[in-house]
């Protein structure tokens, strides 16, 4: 009871909060009615004015996050912690939960990278979409989405988190089903929301789980905050402390593979690049994907309660990035390549926040935004300058012809690789750092050998697309370099590729600012056991085995410039079909359940179970059908007239009865 | 004004009703004026009666309690709370979109057919402010006989199958109820000495042992088949499907609600032991029919029909948030009356609306959202109201009850809260092959449209309704203000005489986003 009372006088009001998600909100709203009133003109709503308020919306947003910024840098370490209450949103029985707001070092990080890198994609889609009929449409769910992410990292209670949680995952299914007139792809969104679904029936079960519990321990709470101070005041190493802490931890992690499609709730994630190329970069590789590791970090004081959470947590990760990037290697589509990346990337992330170094898995979430946007970005420039083929083995030969594009890509790539001093160097590097010095050497072992696959099938994306000659030499002759609009973002994004990287370096060879900044709210974690020396080799390790991935993509495509995929073996139709996951879920799951609701309870338990009981006691029901034949049309009035004379007949003579026991 | 505002909210519909039938008015276009002015002088009424209503006031608002067949002890006995506010206003703020919503349907007998319209909604209202049992079994079964003409006279092709359904179903349930609600007169007159059918009076002479277990059963019977709970629930496919739209939109809206008011106003209070006892076996089959009937929406072609199951599904979620006993289960269940009816109303009529345009077949449309942007748009958001996206009013409601049936019984809880899913799988599924896909008619600027779009009538029909669950999901504490006190002391009354646990009275945090320890 001290303990948050103390927690909450720490923490020092702001009214700026609400403004970093209304921005975005009233944009969307803005767009939105603008929209419907131009749905029937031929050439849609203004683009000036909607462009305007689009691009401006995520902008003012990102100002006023680093406004905020400025300040909780200028408070005491300790005391980094503003909220906002801006009413009470559900209050019945003993739930009551705020419509609150709270910024800490943590969702500081999160609201930059969301208002930044977003405020780039909007610009970028601008151009992207400039010829689009949904113009308007698009930038109203693109604002939209940064409303709910923002919402989803500034919410100060489960609750509020999982109002922006689904609302990323609605804005995901529209985006992804953009153009609805594909119906592939509108079922592609529908997957996606589907699959959330199921991860979020975990993360409902969790927020149930952890306000029974604590309603039945001293009082009910959903806040972060107290929460907080609910779980640091259990008691240690005690057994009913490990399993609510598992129990509650399991149960908000299934919600986190959802969202951040891990294996086995992954399967949308690929589907999901139906949508625009800058939608694939904003939510599907930056932002919401990455919700999951936040939410794993935001609740840090419950998953470190629990080893057995922690390894689950960092073993599916492992799990997931393996089996993600051995996909990316077949994969000929340029946006399939990048979603399988993701989903292997998060796979890295999680490893992080599984082992309890919650700043790692933080800092990859934080460089992995600017690179794999950027490789999303470049990829849908090519495929702007492609008139929309996405297939890189009809692309080849456009390093001269889209040189921003092209350079720019070979940063992200070098920066994913794991190359230094790329940015993807430092915070993979620390990951597998942790991993090693921890003692864990499966998952060690795993992402090592991962991240020599990543680092090939990276490059193989890059030389079959730019290098080479061109194996679609019309398109490609006619392909040229995407407007300023496409291009600064991609420029920014590349230098941020490059530099972001040294916020975190490793501590040998400096100051790690990042994970100092996040200290005060995830700890400071130290994996045991690991000499410097040890720590530069691995390093060296890590390095060699990057550079081996990428010579043996050299090789193989650079070097021998294949007109086609020069395997086509068992092994490479495995992974090509993707494990065949798709399959067996329809197979084993869809399927039987659309057959058995059909046959056994439609056609079966409905029909002659049910109604036959209630219809078919046989004469009543030879009546009513003799009735039906000879009175026809007069039926329903005469039948409820009878039930009109019936009831009352019934009561007159129970009324009677009664006033004779007077 | 107090004490009669709400007899001129149940009888001024009728009077109204009456009146329609007696007037020489032939005019089409002057009936449907005629109903909605009247309809609309009720919702002032409704809303007069918000302003003034005191939810921290213990009891009821607007008592009246005058003896009407004083000899056996029937009183004349109206009152408001939380619970019935909810319901009320729903009623008579919905009753206009009906009228409105039939206007184009409805072109022969047009005077009968507004009239029983507003019969109908003058005796639901009836029914949900009555406390004392014999009126309110007067009411119950006075809201049918509108019902029946309305679906049997003025419904689709196979309405009379659904109409003898429908009648067979709840006068079967509510002929034993009104067995039980005498046998409770009697028994109270065999310990008080005194007739009485008053709600009060009847609640504080319990029953106890097998004639406690029978007259529970029926209260169990009537309210379950009206709510449509599994197994009880297959005459609502039929009536909604054969039924007018904006029928469907208040028997599936607003009647389905007093099967679950029933429980919470009557079946339980009354019997709280066998209430209690029985609340896992009750519980359970909310949760079986919550999974079935969803199952049985995927399975369906037709878009009414698999609105039906999805109308039934979410019915058993309320029914599962009552039979919790848990006091953010029930503020839920009564949230989403009101939920509830906006969403899967708001469908029926969204629904109506394509029928008058082409039919109700998933298989007949594809890919109109191109031809119909409005009307997509807000069938989308409706959709997603229904399936409990937070932001919307539907989370509100199924997140409080799935939350508190959790608290309750948790395995059934997790069960329960798989309709997550199942939600988004059946209306997601209609949706995108509704909606989505290639579109094979023309949409061209100036040219006659197959397919138009909203109508300002239909726009003024459903616009508000979206506007309202938005609004509701995104603010949700005004309307639980007022629901909330009701329900926990309705809880408390009933948590002591069934020897459970009492929750404990909330202690004030105002301007807190959580509660102390």
């Amino acid at each position: 009871m001290e303990a948050h009372t103390t927690t909450q006088l720490a923490a020092t009001a702001s009214n700026l909060l609400l403004w970093v998600p209304l921005f975005p909100l009233l944009g969307a709203i803005f767009n939105g009615l603008l929209t419907l009133l131009y749905a029937k003109s031929e050439h849609g709503a203004p683009k000036p004015l909607v462009t305007a308020v689009a691009v401006g919306a995520p902008v003012l947003s990102c100002l006023v996050a680093i406004a905020l910024f400025f300040q909780l840098r200028g408070m005491d370490e300790a005391a980094r912690l503003l909220t906002q209450h801006v009413t009470t949103w559900i209050q019945a029985g003993h739930l009551n939960v705020g419509m609150d707001f709270m910024l800490d070092p943590l969702s500081s990080v999160m609201i930059l990278t969301v208002t930044f890198i977003g405020s780039l994609i909007h610009l970028y889609s601008v151009g992207y979409m400039s010829h689009d009929r949904g113009f308007s449409r698009y930038f109203t769910y693109l604002n939209l989405f940064t409303f709910s992410m923002l919402v989803l990292v500034l919410g100060q209670n489960l609750p509020m988190m999982f109002v922006g949680w689904e609302g990323v995952g609605l804005c995901s299914y529209l985006l992804i089903g953009f153009w609805f007139s594909d119906i592939a792809k509108a079922n592609a969104g529908n997957k996606a929301f589907i699959t959330n679904r199921v991860g979020d029936f975990g993360f409902l079960l969790g927020i149930f789980f952890l306000f029974v519990y604590t309603l039945n321990h001293g009082g009910a709470t959903l806040d972060f905050l107290q929460l907080k101070a609910f779980f640091d005041a259990l008691p240690r190493d005690a057994a009913l402390t490990t399993t609510v802490a598992t129990t509650a931890a399991l149960l908000l992690f299934i919600g986190a593979m959802g969202k951040s499609a891990q294996v086995p709730l992954h399967v949308w994630l690929a589907d999901a690049m139906a949508g625009p190329t800058p939608v694939s970069a904003l939510i599907h590789a930056a932002t919401m994907v990455t919700a999951g590791v936040y939410m794993v970090a935001r609740c840090n004081f419950i998953f470190s309660l629990s080893p057995v959470a922690q390894l689950v947590v960092a073993s599916l990760g492992a799990l997931t990035a393996a089996f993600a990037a051995t996909i990316a290697i077949t994969q000929a589509d340029i946006k399939r390549v990048l979603a399988y990346s993701t989903v292997s990337q998060l796979g890295y992330m999680f490893v992080g926040v599984g082992l309890g170094a919650y700043s790692a898995g933080m800092f990859h979430v934080f460089t992995h935004a600017f690179f794999k946007a950027l490789l999303f970005l470049g990829a849908g420039s090519v495929i702007h300058a492609m008139h929309e083929e996405q297939d890189i083995w009809k692309m080849g030969g456009l390093k001269a012809k889209m040189p921003i594009t092209f350079w720019t890509m070979t940063i992200a790539c070098l920066a994913i690789s794991g190359i230094p001093p790329f940015a993807g160097f430092f915070s993979k590097d620390e990951i597998l750092w942790q991993a090693f010095a921890g003692g864990h050497r499966v998952i060690y072992g795993v992402l090592l050998v991962t991240a020599g696959i990543t680092a090939y099938y990276m490059w193989r994306m890059l030389f079959l697309t730019f290098f080479g000659t061109p194996r679609d030499a019309h398109r490609v002759e006619h392909a040229h370099e995407s407007p300023w609009v496409m291009a600064l973002p991609l420029v920014v994004l590349g230098i941020g590729s490059v530099v972001v990287g040294f916020l975190g370096l490793p501590h040998v060879m400096g100051t790690n600012v990042f994970a100092e900044w996040l200290a005060p709210v995830v700890g400071a974690h130290e994996a045991a056991g690991g000499s410097a020396t040890l720590e530069w080799i691995m390093m060296g390790v890590s390095i060699l085995v990057a550079v081996a991935g990428i010579s043996v993509a050299y090789v193989r495509y650079g070097m021998a410039k294949p007109a086609s995929e020069p395997t086509r073996a068992a092994w490479w139709e495995v992974l090509w079909n993707k494990y065949y996951i798709d399959e067996a879920f329809a197979a084993l799951l869809i399927k039987p359940l659309v057959a058995f609701s059909n046959v056994f309870l439609k056609k079966g338990a409905e029909e002659h179970v049910i109604d036959a009981a209630v219809e078919g006691t046989p004469k009543v029901y030879a009546g009513i059908s003799g009735a039906v034949r000879t009175v026809q049309t007069g039926l329903v009035r005469n039948y409820a007239l009878w039930i009109v004379v019936g009831v009352a007949a019934i009561s007159v003579y129970y009324l009677f009865q009664l006033s004779s026991l007077h | 004004m107090d004490q009669n505002v709400l007899s001129i909210l149940i009888f001024l519909p009728m009077l109204a009703a009456v009146a329609l039938w007696l007037l020489p008015l032939k005019d089409g276009n002057g009936i449907k004026t005629y109903s909605l002015v009247a309809a609309l002088i009720n919702v002032v009424f409704g809303l007069a009666a918000l302003g003034t209503f005191d939810a921290a006031k213990p009891g009821y608002n607007f008592e009246v309690n005058q003896p009407w067949l004083a000899d056996i002890g029937i009183h004349y006995h109206l009152g408001m709370d939380g619970i019935s506010l909810v319901l009320v206003l729903l009623t008579v703020i919905l009753t206009p979109f009906a009228v409105l919503a039939s206007w184009k349907l409805i072109n022969e007998r047009v005077k009968n057919y507004f009239a029983l319209l507003l019969m109908f909604s003058g005796a639901m209202i009836g029914a949900m402010v009555s406390l004392d049992l014999f009126l309110f079994y007067v009411f119950f079964e006075l809201m049918l006989v509108p019902a029946f003409f309305l679906i049997g006279n003025y419904g689709g092709p196979e309405r009379v199958k659904a109409t003898i359904k429908f009648v067979v179903y709840t006068i079967v349930g509510s002929l034993f109820m009104f067995v039980a609600i005498l046998y409770l007169a009697i028994q109270h007159h065999a310990v008080a000495g005194s007739w009485s059918f008053q709600l009060a009076d009847l609640i504080s002479t319990p029953l106890a042992g097998a004639p406690m277990w029978w007259a529970f059963l029926a209260f169990v019977l009537a309210f379950a088949i009206k709510a449509g709970l599994f197994p009880f629930h297959t005459w609502a496919p039929d009536t909604y499907v054969q039924a007018p739209s904006p029928v469907t939109f208040l028997v599936s809206g607003v009647m389905g609600k007093i099967g679950a008011y029933g429980f919470i106003r009557f079946a339980l209070p009354l019997f709280p032991v066998a209430a209690k006892e029985a609340q896992p076996y009750l519980m359970g089959l909310a949760a079986i029919g919550l999974i079935y009937a969803a199952w049985m929406a995927l399975a369906q072609t037709d878009i009414k029909r698999l609105l039906a199951y999805s109308s039934i599904s979410h019915m058993a979620v309320i029914m599962l948030g009552v039979f919790s006993l848990d006091p953010q289960a029930w503020s839920g269940a009564v949230f989403m009356f009101m939920a509830h009816a906006l969403s899967t109303g708001g469908l029926f009529l969204l629904v109506g609306m394509l029928a008058e345009r082409k039919g109700t077949a998933i298989a007949d449309f594809g890919g109109v959202a191109k031809a119909m942007p409005w009307l997509t748009t807000v069938f989308v958001l409706v959709t997603m109201g229904s399936i409990g996206l937070p932001g919307l009013n539907g989370f509100i409601g199924e997140f409080l009850i799935l939350l508190g049936s959790y608290a309750s019984h948790n395995v059934i809880g997790v069960i329960a809260t798989t309709s997550v899913i199942w939600g988004a799988c059946y209306m997601l599924w209609m949706v995108s092959r509704t909606f989505f896909g290639e579109y094979q008619g023309e949409v061209k600027p100036g040219k006659a449209n197959p397919l138009p779009d909203l109508s300002l009538r239909e726009a003024l029909v459903i616009v508000p309704i979206a506007l309202v669950i938005v609004w509701t999901g995104f603010a949700p504490q005004p309307v639980l203000n007022q629901i909330d006190p009701s329900v926990q002391s309705t809880l408390r009354t009933l948590q002591s005489s069934a020897g459970m646990p009492v929750t404990a009275v909330q202690a004030e945090v105002p301007g807190h986003g959580g509660i102390g320890f």
